[in-house]
């Protein structure tokens, strides 16, 4: 089981939204993976920054990523720092590289554990919590 | 600019360590400013510099430094509260030794005490790391995770086995279990225990993590000339230096900015040293995967290289690098940022009883910390510092 199937629990810590990263929580209700790009220079950024720390231009926007990436690392976690992952455990926390830089914090669902693996290749999957966001994880990519 | 060897560790005060029901932090911490000052040969009217880092129990906006202050009867010019993690210590020091230089005090006591055992707190859980909701949605609540992140990077990139990982381990217990001031001093550990050990954050268990302890330290800063009237034998501050990595948790498995390098430059800089004088070390070692990174960044092995060096016994009394001769934070206790330089303190006076090294004349003494923000975002603070039994 990992901290991806079904929906949260309750207790489960939520996103907190705030006015720089809510374009993001918005989009993931349409299914949509927006994090911010650099006008100047190109570089994707996440999580969201108020300039770009790669040349520091105030020219940060928001477009859609390809959803697509691969495992950087990951841990298998068997002692719950929460109550209301008790009952998941153990459960995977990874970290995604998107296809365009940026490194995502997040849980690989549908997939044992013991077949996480480092450059794993996955896409993204959108888990709805409520109506103002879903929780973007990742499962294997298809083919 | 302060001068490479113009200050000192002119005391130490270490309480008992370990589980201490009943005692209480704030006795902790005047019990070791007590010890501190008898160390020194100094009384509390000498102090006019007070500065601490809150323990575990008491972090907050105030901590409960100034009840140490009220309870010895202190009058400094300044009560300073700080905190940034596993480096606040070396921060401190750094702080005492400017605070005299621009003539803010002349005999700074630095104080830190804990009773974060007895009293149930942890590093782990919904208040801690991942109380920060935009990691405890993953499930990420401590700051285990966020290394065991870096250690499963690591072996990735470059190899690196747990039968390596675990001589960090294996190695500072044997250190304790040669030192009866330890708290894990009788609990043996083998790398086949270790690798027996069942994961809490694979690729980690709990050989990987740090103590969480009770139990109080103070250090006195002053010029080395007035430490060199005092009663014990000053351990000189022949550089300091820091540097930060600022990101999310688990950007640093990036390995691009560690935040060492920075303050390996400053701190060696100021020495006029290169790591091949460093005799000892004293490494911040929350997790082992720590110590193989810190090894790593500071150039003691090539990057990628930490876990045959830590494997081939480089860390014990015999290695190139004695590390953590008393069984650092994972055997010895755990005081923050103050684990290091207590022990760093005790060899470069010969204080190291069974675990003494031979003829040790500089420690790098280091610290890792951070400070969480509401985002996710996690500041990596690193701090480096050079003590020299003589005077540069």
């Amino acid at each position: 089981m990992t901290a991806g199937d079904g929906a949260a629990a309750p207790g489960k810590p939520l996103p907190r939204i705030t006015p720089l990263d809510a374009p993001h929580w918005e989009a993931t209700t349409r299914g949509v993976l927006l994090v911010q790009r650099c006008a100047d220079c190109a570089r994707w950024q996440w999580p969201a920054a108020t300039r770009c720390p790669g040349c520091g231009a105030d020219a940060l926007v928001w477009e859609p990523a390809s959803g697509r990436g691969t495992v950087h690392t990951y841990t298998v976690v068997h002692a719950a720092g929460h109550p209301a992952f008790a009952d998941e455990v153990p459960y995977n926390v990874t970290v995604v590289q998107l296809d365009e830089g940026p490194l995502m914090l997040t849980n690989v669902v549908g997939l044992a554990n013991a077949d996480l693996a480092v450059d794993l290749a996955v896409e993204v999957t959108f888990e709805p919590v409520n109506a103002e966001m879903a929780i973007p994880r990742f499962t294997p990519l298809a083919g | 600019m302060l001068n490479s060897g113009d200050y000192a560790i002119a005391g130490l005060g270490v309480t008992d360590q370990g589980r201490l029901p009943g005692r209480g932090d704030v006795a902790l911490k005047v019990e070791s400013l007590q010890l501190a000052l008898a160390d020194a040969g100094l009384r509390p009217g000498d102090i006019d510099g007070f500065m601490f880092q809150p323990g575990l129990i008491d972090i907050g906006a105030y901590g409960r430094g100034g009840d140490v202050v009220k309870l010895l009867g202190l009058n400094p010019n300044f009560i300073w509260n700080v905190q940034t993690g596993g480096a606040t210590a070396v921060t401190l020091v750094h702080m005492a030794c400017c605070a005299i230089a621009t003539g803010q005090a002349s005999v700074v006591a630095i104080n830190y005490g804990d009773s974060s055992l007895s009293d149930g707190v942890s590093m782990s859980g919904p208040d801690a790391i991942g109380g920060n909701a935009s990691v405890g949605v993953y499930g990420m609540f401590s700051p285990g995770a966020d290394h065991a992140l870096a250690a499963r990077r690591h072996m990735h990139l470059f190899g690196t086995t747990r039968e390596q990982l675990g001589a960090i381990p294996v190695t500072a217990r044997a250190y304790a279990n040669k030192r009866p001031d330890a708290v894990l001093h009788s609990r043996p550990l083998t790398i086949e225990d270790y690798l027996a050990r069942p994961p809490l954050t694979d690729p980690l268990n709990r050989d990987d993590y740090c103590l969480i302890a009770d139990g109080g330290t103070s250090l006195i800063v002053t010029t080395s000339d007035r430490a060199a009237d005092l009663r014990s034998r000053p351990v000189h501050i022949a550089g300091i230096g820091f540097g930060t990595a600022q990101g999310v948790v688990y950007e640093r498995t990036n390995y691009s900015n560690t935040g060492v390098a920075g303050a390996k430059a400053k701190a060696f800089g100021m020495a006029g040293l290169t790591v091949a004088d460093i005799d000892c070390a004293q490494i911040y070692d929350c997790f082992s995967i720590a110590v193989l990174l810190t090894l790593e960044g500071y150039g003691f092995c090539g990057q990628g290289e930490g876990g045959p060096f830590v494997a081939e016994g480089n860390l014990g009394p015999t290695g190139r690098l004695p590390t953590n001769t008393a069984g650092g934070e994972l055997a010895w206790s755990y005081q923050q940022g103050f684990t290091p330089i207590v022990e760093a303190v005790r060899q470069l006076r010969g204080q190291g009883g069974a675990t003494q090294l031979a003829d040790p004349r500089t420690c790098l003494v280091t610290g890792h910390g951070g400070v969480t923000s509401a985002m996710g975002h996690m500041d990596y603070a690193e701090s480096a510092m050079i003590l020299t039994r003589e005077r540069a």
